[in-house]
């Protein structure tokens, strides 16, 4: 063990501060800032009705709170259940694909780097072309129809962009720009794996799945833990996936498609009704919040 | 697990056909339909194959809605962007990583909070935060001496900022995490063959973040290639990006998907392109997780 | 040692910033390849000597060709006529409401805003318009003056708060040739003439793939247009009831479907067809009769011209069982911001935009219904489709211009059409489809109402009533 001294450098308070100072100042302005702001008039009444003079409005407490959560047929509430089913199949199928990815992934073949850089390709390409691609292919006349229909899964189109398979169709447009995340995580963490663990369960008789149970799965925890966390959050606030897919023009998003984000974009544009998506977006990130401090707990847990 | 392939192994092969079908065609969709001409692009029985090939598209493109504009503005703000972005989170992640401070952990825990929070909380009270400011005299008078009397100088500014400070918080624990990676020795040996700390900073450490580095560089452009709902409340209609512009291609009631595709394709080149210029210092960021020490 | 570092924190601050100023610098304006403002013209120096006013609209959509040139020659002849300077900027469909409500948010965007007619109703509902009632008569022209469906999108419960500017006009394009085969040369007229003849015609031609042009896909007039012609409407004139499934107004929708399930005059096909597909179809001769808009030549080829060409017609749509000729009007109406600082000057834009001959250089560039009723008198008027388009204009009726219509309730009526042809294609259709689900849509719309606060105070919007 290396003897370690705090040397000077490390205590160069004026370095450390202006190194971080211009991050800070921009944090301040582009977050702190307008995000206090937006907490502050959760708690205010600012409305259609005095939206042109923000200065004009009262307080008013815990009333949207109240109202986002009580009220009957509670719009937050229905769409927060959307996008805790939205974040919870993005998480289990992505995961289950990076892995199978990662697993062929980390055999030898030829070609093998050339597939891995492919797989990558979902991360690379912007995703409002991708996820406009893929709505175009969802269209009632588009090749996503005629694919299933030549392999004769269905017999008749089936109507994607309206009504209750909306959801469907933002689901799969998350995961197909989600999904290698997992895989490249969990690539890498598999490289790190010795081979001689496998070989010496090989001797041992270990067959495919109990070498995965056993060997890959748990040196993975580390690496899938912070990748779960990180598509948890981004699903569960995404906005981009359904307003891109579903929205445009004068249509608003379809209610089964209705995430926490866009209902809020809803209260907030449409209804103008602006304390009352403030209020459903400070929900919003303490039950995140809530959320990952749980998972973090279970984690000490499993130690 | 390691296989190694000494007879054909079909799971493996299903499984990598199975992968890259789903990976590639879309992407082959996109290209294949840019293509197309706008009846072929809406016919009822697509064809996989298309049997012709007319570039009709890549002229009308740039016709039907202002692209190249919209192009144009999106490298202005990007480019910038990426620089101040790459600088300030590399500069802020090695302080953040290097030394202690008082407000360090607030800093790095109001950070990370500041993700939870969606965008459209804070989208109204920034952008009316910006309006009253471009109202201020004083301001004005700054803005005429720097930009000369241009609003749109403004708004790229404006752009880029926004963008920057979306992009710091992931890209600063990025940076934090790799700089945590590097020993504090190379740093104090350099040190003690006479240089500042800064100067070990810039001249020993960076160079062993590029990986890193490249990551937030890309993280950047993506942000702002990407970014839509900030884009269509800031900018006006000579500053617009092409994240906006890709969705021009359409009347109040009907969309034309042939240029819509066109034009997607012509938005992602640029990132795809940029990214296998990255690829080498990229793929090694992504696997150096997993490298200790 | 401590100079370099003071040194490199400058080169990296001077790095952004100059890259910064670089990209701020003011660059030569093109207006022939970029879009935008156009700044202040001034023409003579004599006209320096007063204050020019300059005044901002706001149009949306994509910047066409066509589009361009309408907006610079009427602001042109303004400006001769005034010296007021207009500027324009073009929003996408996609931002419009996002850039809209950061507007009234900030008091600051153009002063004429440019707003779709079945969003009309939401704006005024955010109380940043001007209430424009008592310049009807004065500064603009009089109810009288425009089309009535134009005119119903002014304003709810006697106020004003947008002008009428163009009209979406969807009329009854139809083969003549065909038509007068089966022995209605002028077209149908009602309900009964319109199964007779489309029957007529399927037997004469088994080739036509749908006589009559429903698409399934995507936003469908046609279901508006069969309730007012059956003297039904979608909410009840109070604005608080729901009334998607009234008698009147299943029996409209059953009408359309015996068409697809008894007579086959509508082929299956139209499931899968968008309102452009329809379109398409028909200059392709697949189609026999449809209700488009007057931008439908646009879609043709020139040898389709060509092929047609004296063999179509266009007209009001049909009458219904109950007497009422009615088809759906749509389009855009000019709204005031209250922030704007230049009211008046923006008013007499706003009535310059009506007069008739701009409204004719619309309709000539643009392809765009007029929706002042001298705009059809005029010569350039009485050529092509356009004497067709003004009786249909004569009879146009709207959507309610309701505040919680547009994007809200209005989003119900894709999901109804889906969900009848969806029954239909897939065999699930009985007697009782079109009443259930109409039901089930009316349930959907009554909760949308309730949830957007209930019938607003004044409104008031009458049903459609025989008039032929």
């Amino acid at each position: 063990m290396k003897q370690r001294f705090v040397s000077r450098p490390h205590r160069n308070k004026t370095l450390a501060y202006s190194m971080i100072g211009p991050t800070w100042l921009t944090m301040l302005v582009v977050h702190f800032i307008p995000i206090s702001i937006g907490i502050l008039i959760s708690f205010r009444n600012l409305t259609k009705n005095n939206i042109s003079n923000i200065f004009n409005t009262t307080f008013i407490g815990f009333a949207n709170y109240y109202k986002s959560l009580f009220s009957m047929k509670s719009d937050f509430l229905s769409s927060l259940s959307v996008t805790l089913r939205f974040v919870i199949f993005t998480v289990i199928v992505s995961y289950l694909l990076g892995l199978a990815c990662a697993i062929i992934g980390n055999s030898k073949f030829k070609g093998q780097t050339l597939f891995r850089g492919l797989m990558l390709i979902p991360l690379i390409i912007p995703s409002i072309v991708s996820l406009t691609c893929l709505r175009f292919m969802f269209q009632q006349n588009g090749i996503i129809n005629f694919l299933l229909q030549q392999l004769q899964i269905i017999k008749d189109p089936i109507v994607w962009l309206v009504g209750k398979n909306t959801f469907y169709v933002i689901l799969v447009g998350n995961i197909w720009i989600r999904w290698p995340l997992y895989f490249s995580v969990l690539l890498s963490g598999m490289q790190a794996i010795s081979n001689e663990l496998y070989e010496a369960a090989s001797i041992d008789g270990a067959g495919f799945f109990q070498k995965l149970f056993y060997i890959t799965l748990p040196a993975l925890k580390e690496n899938t833990f912070i990748t779960t966390i990180l598509i948890a959050i981004w699903s569960f606030n995404d906005f981009n996936v359904p307003y891109i897919m579903l929205g445009g023009g004068y249509t608003s998003v379809p209610d089964p498609a209705n995430l926490v984000a866009i209902n809020i974009y809803r209260k907030a544009f449409f209804s103008l009704d602006f304390s009352y998506a403030a209020a459903q977006s400070v929900l919003m990130s303490l039950l995140s919040f809530t959320l990952i401090l749980i998972y973090l707990k279970l984690r000490k847990k499993e130690g | 697990m390691i296989r190694t392939i000494k007879k054909i192994n079909l799971p493996l092969i299903l499984g990598m056909a199975f992968f890259l079908f789903i990976v590639l065609f879309p992407v082959y969709w996109l290209v294949v339909s840019s293509f197309k001409t706008q009846s072929e692009v809406l016919a009822g029985t697509p064809q996989i194959i298309p049997s012709t090939i007319s570039f009709d598209n890549y002229e009308q493109v740039w016709e039907a809605a202002p692209l190249l504009v919209y192009f144009k503005n999106s490298l202005i703000i990007t480019i910038p962007s990426m620089i101040v972005a790459v600088t300030l989170a590399t500069m802020a992640g090695y302080a953040l990583s290097r030394f202690n401070f008082s407000g360090k952990n607030l800093f790095r825990a109001s950070t990370l909070l500041t993700q939870l929070f969606p965008g459209i909380l804070f989208l109204l009270p920034y952008f009316l935060m910006f309006s009253t400011l471009q109202h201020q005299e004083v301001f004005q008078q700054a803005h005429i001496i720097l930009m000369g009397d241009k609003a749109r100088g403004w708004n790229y500014v404006l752009m880029s900022f926004t963008y920057i400070g979306f992009v710091l918080p992931f890209a600063l624990t990025l940076m934090c995490g790799f700089f945590n990676n590097i020993p504090k020795d190379i740093e104090e040996a350099a040190m003690v063959d006479g240089c500042t700390q800064f100067q070990a900073f810039y001249r020993v450490i960076i160079p062993l973040v590029f990986p890193a580095i490249a990551s937030v560089t890309i993280l950047a452009f993506l942000q702002c290639w990407n970014e839509v709902l900030f884009a269509s409340i800031l900018t006006n209609s000579s500053t617009r990006t092409i994240a906006l512009g890709i969705r021009d291609y359409r009347t109040q009631t009907s969309v034309a998907w042939n240029l819509t595709l066109t034009a997607g394709v012509i938005v992602a080149i640029p990132v795809v392109a940029f990214f296998t210029f990255l690829q080498k210092q990229l793929v090694s960021g992504l696997t150096a997780g997993a490298v200790k020490g | 040692m401590k100079v370099r570092q003071i040194i490199t924190i400058l080169f990296i601050g001077g790095l952004m910033f100059s890259s910064l100023v670089a990209c701020g610098k003011p660059e030569e304006i093109d207006t022939q390849d970029e879009t935008g403002a156009i700044t202040e013209e001034v023409s003579d120096s004599a006209s320096q000597t007063q204050e020019e006013v300059t005044i901002g609209i706001w149009e949306l959509g994509t910047e066409t060709d066509a589009s361009r040139r309408y907006i610079e020659e009427a602001i042109s002849g303004f400006y001769e006529e005034t010296g007021i300077n207009v500027t324009y900027e073009f929003i996408s469909w996609d931002d419009a409401y996002n850039r809209i409500v950061a507007a009234i948010a900030s008091n600051e965007g153009a002063d004429i805003l440019q707003m779709g007619t079945t969003w009309v109703a939401t704006m005024i509902s955010t109380d940043a318009f001007v209430d424009l009632t008592d310049d009807i008569g004065t500064i603009f022209p009089d109810e009288d003056a425009f089309t009535p469906g134009a005119w119903a999108t002014s304003g709810f419960g006697g106020k004003v708060y947008a002008i009428p500017w163009f009209s979406d006009v969807r009329a009854m394009v139809y083969r003549s040739d065909l038509w007068a085969e089966a022995g209605y040369p002028n077209g149908p007229q009602t309900w009964e003439e319109l199964q007779t003849g489309a029957q007529k015609i399927h037997e004469l031609h088994p080739e036509i793939e749908s006589v009559i042009g429903l698409g399934g896909q995507g936003f469908s007039h046609y279901v508006g247009s069969f309730f007012w012609q059956n003297c039904g409407d979608f909410i009840s004139p109070d604005g608080g009831t729901a009334t998607f499934n009234v008698p009147e107004n299943v029996q409209a929708t059953q009408f359309w479907v015996d068409r697809i399930v008894d007579d086959g005059t509508v082929s299956l096909t139209n499931s899968e067809w968008t309102y452009d597909d329809v379109i398409a179809r028909f200059w392709e001769g697949d189609v026999a009769t449809m209700f488009a808009s007057p931008a439908f030549v646009n879609n043709a080829t020139e040898e389709q011209l060509a092929v047609l060409e004296g063999k179509i017609d266009v007209t009001a749509q049909p009458a219904g069982y109950n007497d009422c000729q009615y088809n759906f009007v749509g389009g855009s109406d000019l709204m005031l911001f209250k922030f704007s600082t230049h009211q008046e000057e923006a008013k007499q834009f706003m009535a310059y935009l009506t007069r008739p001959e701009i409204q004719v250089l619309k309709a000539q560039y643009e392809n765009d219904s007029p929706a002042v009723k001298a705009a059809y008198d005029l010569v350039d008027m009485t050529e092509g489709y356009w004497p067709g388009f003004a009786v249909a204009a004569q009879h146009g009726f709207h959507f309610p211009i309701h505040p919680a219509w547009g994007g809200n309730v209005e989003s119900l009526v894709p999901e109804l059409v889906t969900d009848i042809w969806t029954a239909i294609v897939s065999g699930d259709y009985a007697n009782s489809t079109v009443q259930n689900i109409l039901d089930a849509i009316n349930a959907d719309a009554q909760q949308k109402l309730n949830d957007a606060g209930g019938a607003p105070t004044n409104y008031d919007s009458p049903w459609p009533v025989p008039n032929i």
